[in-house]
Formats: structure tokens, C-alpha cells, sequence
């Protein structure tokens, strides 16, 4: 499997909550690996691959397939479109950017910035609020209202690039990197042609960056014996507070939480150290912020564990991370599959 | 559009316009008319047209090849390249922005915006405390890729946008360029030189010792100027509009304009069906201003290019401002070649 073509796609691809070319994308790659898919009400896709055996236990394996975005509030008299931000966008990134309207087709477009002149003297490094921003498409208003809509999804313009060998650049690899290592995981049971004692059920769900809906209603579909949620977390900048990121290139974040499964992440933790994969602890006090909750609490609780990718720029349209990470949480999760699966 | 495409799609940095005027020489030499183009020390380019008729005036058009950018300046022990802004780029457009450089890509950004509390989330992030990113492991290896000195740009393609909107990089003053490359496929009708400068961003250096070489009696600066009729804009702040026409100006930071040139101006237009804007705020500045006071002074006028968020990755132009400012200069010249004669 060619890990960075298969992260173009899956980047370029776009998932701002609603749209589904992203969800069309993994349906097509899951084709490889999983006898049945469907799509949930919310647009979720799951995939299933049986062990052929009766009751076997189900592990589910889960990343988000939408992305942060931006959607159409209003169109103003000049043709500019306002928006609100779907999903948590990094505001500062945002003046300049390139970005795509889904009217009634993509139309490419720039988010205004205000030219140096013009800033507010009080407060001239506080930049506008998203509401008061507008996006150019280059449109009257009259046939602005014709193409676009409120309620049309704005995306950042598809962007992905290779930095060297390793590292990768693009929009949404949050959490697309975590999708490509579920995939990278499958593959490897695919290869090795290896029998595993379980079913695994894969689950690229919708709405995780309004709060981590989709995973919810998912997880109670599948209903689980145990679950590994794949997200990204905070890459170690000059900028930021070592205690608080992980690092580039040094491995799988494991989680260690109050709301996570503490004795998956001991065998999660005995796996990579067995197998010589790099590991890193990510230990919160609390909720993770991701669909690992979402999933451990659904119907009776699930069992759940949570493996992060570093990425650095989070939510912005240049998220950057190293494809080691990402194979290595596809290989520790195939490891678990295996022995993980016989020790339940 | 395919020579400004090709134009914004060369890097050239101040003090590094080596690729532009490549291109830009390449272009003069295939062009038909009797030209006659040199590069001084500074690396700017001088080309004298010969005309069907001779001018009495030195008529002498004015774009800059040169365009923002970065500068690296070093690396840190993490492996990140420190830098300055060549040129006035605003630190609102660089945070989340990729950057090429030497044949390679560098991401500029910081912590996460999870990071961050209340009204930082929106606080933009000042210039000096940007790096760019370039997967390096270390020092060593970040100054494998990039050397003290060694330039960057904005990773920005060219696109159109709906109508005849384009968005490119650079476009301020490859837009210029453009132009005065097209004004140089044919014979005009009148001798005249075309000026190609360089470091017109870092203090219109270029332009300096290029008037002194040309010594012309007239001078029209060619460039691309901030149009703010933006979102969130009053229309009394809006300097000018994109698909307004060509901008004329008459005051801006560096130069008061000569009036009757400015006059002249609209009048050519209004004779050949071409609708300009004045430029309404006095701001910014061109090469006008290193013009108009070489040796014993130059009168000089400025025609630009309307242009959304300059001097940002994603500067935004109308063909039709294009078209009608070519329009506007190859009747400019057969005006201003005999004016007052």
C-alpha cells in the first residue's frame, strides 16, 4: 500500500460536516479490506471484517472522517460570503487562506484580510471575528445568491504536499492520518494473511469536530466488545508547552485517562514495547476531547482505548505529521487485533 | 493570461529577480519590434523599443520585477528556520501559510489553537516570532535545506475564480510586468524604453539607478496597488476597486504626481473607451517616487493594476482591469511621446 497516495486522496478529499466526498473516499478504499460496509443514518461509514467465527468478540476501530470547516450564513450586497465556523477552525489562519465553496458547485475563493492600513489602530493584532471576515468568489452579490446558499459548506482549498520521505502537509489530516492508519492496520492483516480470533468492525465517523456525534450513534449500531478510537493530538512546536504535546516522529501517543480503558493501554503500552515500536504517553485528568468517549459510553459501555498521531498547525490548512506515527499505530493496532484479541 | 501566469509563477524575491529576468529577456528577444534590452549592476533591465515614429520625449514605462518574500536568517536548536519579511507583509496572512523554499516546502504556525485562551485564539501571531517548519530534526539539518540568507515565497498557484477574477501570488508586480511584456510584442508606435527594476519592495532601489540610466522626460510607473472594496469596507476606505478599471494616482506616500500627465490620463482613456479610477487614499508608493527625482527630476505618472490583498499569498486581480489598463498605456504613448511639442 503507498501510505502518501493514499493520504493525498484521503486529504484532498473533502468532509466538512455534511459533505461527503471524504466518506466516498474511505467507502472505496475500505472495498479492500472488508466484506460488508454500509453508512449509518448520519453518514457514517462502517466496514466489517468477520473471523467467520460464531459470537466472536468485535473490536471496534474508529477515526473521524469530517473535518473543520466553515459554513454560509449570509451574502452580503458586495457578493462576499459570511460565514460561521464549523468546527473549531484556527482563526489565525484564516485571512488570505484559499478555500472552496460547495454552491451548487466548488467555486475556489480567498478569505478577505484587511490590508495593513485599515486595521483598527486600538487593537490592530486582533483580527476580525469569522462572522465579519467574507469570502471573495470573485461574484456579484446577485450571482452569489444564485450559486450559493446559507447553509453551503466551505472547505480549505485541497493542498496536500510531501515536505521530504516522511513528512506530509495538507488540510484535514485530522483526522484523515488517523483514517490512513486503520487502513495501514488492515492491510497488514491483509498481507500476513493473519488469523485473528475476532471481528473487527472499522468506523470512519461523521461529526467529531461538532462535538463527537457521529462515533455515538456508531458505536451503539456495532455495539462493540472493545474499541480503539485513532485521532490526532498537539506535535511539540518551539511555541508550545512541552508537558502539554507530543513529539514528531517519536511514535504513538497512548492515552491514559480516567475515561479510557486503562488495561488495553497497559497491553497497548506491552505491545509496542515487546514489538520495539516507539510509543509516547499521553495522560489527561479528564475527557480527551475526542470520540473516545463517545464511544465508551454508548449503550452498556465499551472498553476503550485511544492511539493519537502527533500533527502539528491543528485546524489550520497546513496540518503536518510524519507517516512513521501513523504506520506505527496501524501496526500496534494489528498486534492487538492478534494477541490483544486471544487474551480477551 | 498565460504570461503573467508563467510570471507568478517564477520566484523572485528582492535582491533575487534572477528567474524574472531571465524570463523577461527571453520574452523581449522573441518579440518582433527592434529592441534593444541590457542589465545594469543592480540587475535591472533596460529596453529601448524603437518606434514606428521618433518620440520627442524620452518615454520611459516602469514595472518591478521583484515581489515579498522571506529572508532566512538562521535556524533554531529544534530545527526550525528563523526569518524576516522582505517587503511589507502583514503577520495577519502568515500564520498557517506554506512557503517554498530552495525546491522545497516549509510550513509556517505555531501551537494549536486548543492552546490557546479567550481572545489569543484571534490575537494574530507578530512576524518575529514565526518559524517555518521544515521537518528538520535539528540545526544541522534545517540548515542543510536553507542557508542564512536564502529566500522564501508563499506556496500560492494560479487560479481563476469565477468571472474574470484571478488569484496568484505575486501579481504585485509580475502584473506590471506583464504588461509592459505585451506593450513590447509589437512595434509601438512611438520609441520607447521599458524599464524591468528590481528591489522596488526594500526601498524602490532598482528604479533609482535605472531613471538615472535612462534619463527620460517622462516616466509611467506600471504597478499593482491595494484595492480594499472588501468585506466589512466603508466604500470612503476602499482606495479603489477591482474591476474598476486602471487605478491613476495622484499623491501617494512617496510622490505627488505630475498634474497635467494626470489629466492627460483620463482624458486618453475616456477618448478610447477605457473607464479609470483615481486612486482615492493617499497611501503606499511605487517606483514614482525614486523616478521623479533622479538627476535633474522626472515628471512621472502611475497606473496600476487593482488588487485584493496584496502583498498576500492570494492577491486577487480582474482580467478586464488587465485588458483595459494595456488598452490605456498603447494610447499613452503616442500622448505623452509628443506632448508639449
Amino acid at each position: 500500500m503507498d501510505m502518501i497516495s493514499h493520504i493525498k486522496k484521503l486529504s484532498n478529499a473533502v468532509g466538512v460536516g455534511g459533505l461527503t466526498q471524504a466518506a466516498d473516499e474511505v467507502h472505496s478504499m475500505l472495498g479492500n479490506y472488508c466484506d460488508e460496509i454500509e453508512r449509518d443514518a448520519l453518514g457514517s461509514v462502517i466496514g466489517y471484517r468477520r473471523c467467520g467465527r460464531e459470537n466472536a468478540p468485535v473490536l471496534m476501530l474508529e477515526a473521524h472522517i469530517d473535518e473543520v470547516g466553515l459554513i454560509v450564513t449570509d451574502i452580503d450586497d458586495m457578493g462576499f460570503i459570511h460565514v460561521a465556523p464549523c468546527g473549531g477552525v484556527d482563526v489565525r489562519a484564516l485571512p488570505a487562506a484559499e478555500v472552496v465553496v460547495f454552491g451548487d458547485k466548488p467555486y475556489p475563493g480567498v478569505v478577505c484580510s484587511m490590508p495593513p492600513h485599515l486595521k483598527k489602530k486600538d487593537k490592530k493584532d486582533i483580527l476580525p471575528d469569522i462572522a465579519d471576515m467574507g469570502i471573495d468568489v470573485g461574484m456579484s452579490a446577485r450571482e452569489a445568491r444564485l450559486h450559493i446558499r446559507q447553509g453551503s459548506r466551505i472547505s480549505f482549498k485541497p493542498n496536500f504536499v510531501a515536505l521530504d520521505d516522511f513528512h506530509v502537509c495538507g488540510k484535514s489530516l485530522d483526522d484523515r492520518i488517523g483514517v490512513a492508519a486503520i487502513l495501514y492496520c488492515l492491510d497488514i492483516l491483509k498481507r500476513q494473511e493473519t488469523e485473528i480470533d475476532l471481528d473487527i468492525a472499522v468506523v470512519f465517523a461523521v461529526q467529531e469536530e461538532l462535538g463527537c456525534r457521529g462515533a455515538a450513534v456508531s458505536a451503539f449500531r456495532v455495539a462493540p466488545d472493545y474499541a480503539i478510537a485513532v485521532d490526532v493530538s498537539f506535535a511539540l512546536t518551539p511555541d508550545a508547552d512541552s508537558s502539554k504535546c507530543g513529539k514528531l516522529g517519536k511514535g504513538p501517543m497512548i492515552g491514559r485517562s480516567p475515561t479510557l480503558d486503562s488495561g488495553m493501554a497497559k497491553e497497548l503500552v506491552k505491545l509496542a514495547e515487546e514489538n520495539d515500536i516507539p510509543y509516547q504517553d499521553e495522560v489527561m485528568g479528564g475527557a480527551t476531547g475526542t470520540d473516545a468517549e463517545s464511544i465508551s459510553d454508548a449503550r452498556s459501555g465499551t472498553p476503550t482505548a485511544l492511539l493519537s498521531i502527533p500533527l502539528r498547525y491543528m485546524h489550520t490548512p497546513c496540518e503536518l505529521i510524519d507517516i512513521r506515527d501513523a504506520q506505527a499505530v496501524g501496526r500496534l493496532m494489528a498486534l492487538y487485533a492478534k494477541e490483544g484479541g486471544r487474551r480477551l | 493570461m498565460t504570461r503573467l501566469k508563467e510570471l507568478c509563477a517564477l520566484e523572485g524575491v528582492s535582491g533575487r529577480e534572477g528567474a524574472v529576468r531571465e524570463y523577461i529577456l527571453r520574452a523581449l528577444e522573441a518579440s518582433p519590434a527592434e529592441i534593444q534590452a541590457s542589465t545594469d549592476a543592480l540587475g535591472n533591465i533596460i529596453a529601448h523599443i524603437r518606434g514606428e515614429k521618433r518620440a520627442t520625449n524620452k518615454l520611459a514605462f516602469v514595472a518591478h520585477m521583484d515581489e515579498v518574500g522571506f529572508i532566512i536568517t538562521g535556524a533554531t536548536d529544534e530545527g526550525f528556520l528563523r526569518f524576516a519579511a522582505v517587503g511589507g507583509i502583514d503577520s495577519s496572512v502568515i500564520f498557517g501559510r506554506r512557503v517554498r523554499i530552495n525546491g522545497r516546502y516549509g510550513v509556517i504556525g505555531g501551537r494549536a489553537t486548543h492552546q490557546l485562551k479567550g481572545d489569543d485564539k484571534k490575537k494574530e501571531v507578530p512576524l518575529d516570532k514565526l518559524l517555518i517548519d521544515v521537518a528538520a530534526q535539528n540545526k544541522q539539518e534545517a540548515l542543510k535545506i536553507a542557508k542564512p540568507g536564502d529566500v522564501a515565497v508563499f506556496d500560492s498557484d494560479f487560479v481563476k475564480l469565477r468571472g474574470d477574477r484571478i488569484k496568484a501570488r505575486a501579481i504585485d508586480d509580475r502584473g506590471g510586468c506583464a504588461l509592459l511584456l505585451e506593450m513590447a510584442a509589437q512595434t509601438p508606435e512611438y520609441d520607447i524604453t521599458l524599464a524591468f527594476t528590481v528591489q522596488e519592495e526594500v526601498g524602490l532601489r532598482g528604479a533609482k539607478t535605472a531613471a538615472f540610466q535612462i534619463e527620460p522626460d517622462i516616466a509611467v510607473v506600471v504597478d499593482s496597488t491595494t484595492a480594499a472594496d472588501i468585506a466589512g469596507v466603508k466604500a470612503d476606505k476602499q482606495v479603489c476597486k477591482v474591476g474598476g478599471g486602471p487605478v491613476i494616482s495622484f499623491m501617494d506616500k512617496r510622490t505627488l504626481y505630475d498634474i497635467e500627465l494626470y489629466d492627460t490620463i483620463f482624458e486618453t482613456a475616456k477618448k478610447i473607451g477605457v473607464t479609470p479610477q483615481a486612486k482615492s487614499m493617499v497611501a503606499g508608493g511605487n517606483d514614482a517616487g525614486a523616478v521623479q527625482l533622479s538627476r535633474t527630476g522626472v515628471r512621472v505618472a502611475a497606473i496600476s493594476l487593482p488588487c485584493r490583498y496584496l502583498h498576500s499569498p492570494s492577491c486577487v486581480i480582474s482580467e478586464a482591469d488587465f485588458n483595459a489598463t494595456l488598452k490605456l498605456l498603447n494610447a499613452l504613448t503616442g500622448e505623452f511621446a509628443c506632448m508639449g511639442t
